[in-house]
């Protein structure tokens, strides 16, 4: 019991629950390990494992963060180093780089859950990871084509369109 | 994974409609991660994307190289070396900064410069920013660190030019007359070395009352022969 490494279970919003290392998840998520430390007051003496509610998150997207987790909580331990200072290495050679380009190498909908995921369990470089990803598939694109690919209608009047161009022409 | 499905399926919500479901604080961090000109373009994107990259939650501005751009206003910016190299910006000739972090700043230059405003900067402690801005015809703001100026002002004579010098009540409250020397002796063409005065017109003094500090300051003026 006690030599054995404590785990929780996360509960998806769809109804699907997934084991994790209490201490994975906790060095990664700001959330959960909130809840954690807000249940062990009560856990302390049962052996009983804890299952917490994620209603925010659906299984799908729940169990890649939870990839994404181990997989950066594995390299943080091989070389020793907290999973911060691995992201704070430029370029593209840090470990994990072709793992985090792989990993948001998904379609729009996957990845803007992840964003939401990310955010809602407060797990700041998964948020960044995503955020960035969703900016580079803004990077280098004509309006009309973003507007297609994010499926973003246009409200804009004519007359209020022409007013916004003009407003910021610099930019353009 | 998964260990144990739960037999019915709950619905999703499904209210969510794609990059428009994000909040406005997560779009405004996506817009962080993209330079400057193309977070401002996702403006015209609809009518929720208008004034998001004013909140964007950081700018990237790579180099101000805009041959057109003749004004220049920033604020609370952390600004790096190389953005303070503006000599991809003939045009530019009036550059306001307030509220802007220049502790990166190794140097400030610009061929095109006249007028140059910095209120309320934070400077390195560590070196020394260098101001080469020899054009400059007018200048305001004593910001924070006079730092800057007793240290930087000495490095050269920068304000060949300088027609006009406005200093602020926070100046007035100790007068820093070392720098204002600094500044006056620095404003001589380099061809006439006689007169203090020769490229240097006017003095503005804006202050409320005309207190002890202030006349100190009218006193010391008055030995240069500038009209005020």
């Amino acid at each position: 019991m006690a030599s054995e490494k404590k785990v929780v279970f996360l509960r998806s919003s769809d109804g699907e629950a997934f084991e994790v290392s209490e201490e994975v998840i906790s060095a990664a998520s700001v959330t959960i390990k909130g809840m954690i430390d807000e249940e062990s007051p009560s856990r302390a003496d049962t052996a009983a494992t804890t299952t917490l509610a994620i209603p925010n998150v659906t299984a799908a997207t729940l169990s890649r963060v939870l990839h994404y987790v181990n997989k950066h909580f594995d390299a943080a331990a091989v070389v020793g180093r907290p999973d911060d200072y691995i992201f704070c290495a430029p370029g593209d050679e840090h470990p994990l780089a072709r793992f985090d380009d792989d990993f948001v190498d998904v379609d729009n909908d996957t990845l803007i859950d992840l964003v939401h995921a990310a955010e809602y369990l407060h797990i700041k470089k998964l948020f960044d990871l995503t955020c960035k990803a969703v900016a580079d598939k803004l990077k280098g694109r004509t309006i009309d084509q973003i507007r297609e690919t994010f499926g973003i209608v246009n409200d804009y009047t004519v007359e209020e369109e022409v007013e916004v161009y003009r407003e910021n022409s610099w930019a353009f | 994974m998964p260990l144990e499905r739960n037999g019915k399926k709950l619905l999703v919500p499904s209210s969510r409609d794609g990059i428009d479901s994000l909040p406005d604080g997560m779009l405004e961090h996506i817009l962080g991660f993209l330079e400057a000109q193309e977070a401002v373009r996702m403006c015209v994107l609809a009518k929720c994307w208008r004034q998001l990259w004013k909140s964007a939650s950081a700018m990237r501005i790579i180099s101000v190289s805009n041959s057109n751009m003749t004004r220049l206003e920033l604020r609370g910016v952390v600004l790096n070396s190389s953005f303070c190299d503006f000599s991809n910006s003939p045009s530019l000739q009036h550059l306001d900064n307030a509220n802007c972090y220049l502790y990166h700043a190794k140097k400030i230059s610009s061929e095109s410069l006249k007028g140059l405003s910095i209120t309320n900067c934070i400077f390195s402690k560590e070196f020394r920013t260098l101001i080469d801005i020899p054009l400059l015809i007018y200048t305001r703001g004593i910001c924070y660190s006079s730092f800057i100026f007793s240290w930087d002002l000495n490095w050269c004579p920068m304000f060949s030019k300088l027609k006009a010098l406005l200093l602020d009540e926070s100046w007035c409250v100790t007068p820093d007359f070392q720098t204002l020397t600094c500044i006056l002796k620095n404003s001589l063409s380099m061809e006439r070395s006689a007169a203090i005065s020769g490229h240097l017109k006017a003095i503005e003094i804006k202050c409320q009352v005309v207190d002890e500090a202030v006349s100190q300051v009218l006193k010391f003026l008055c030995k240069f022969n500038i009209c005020m």
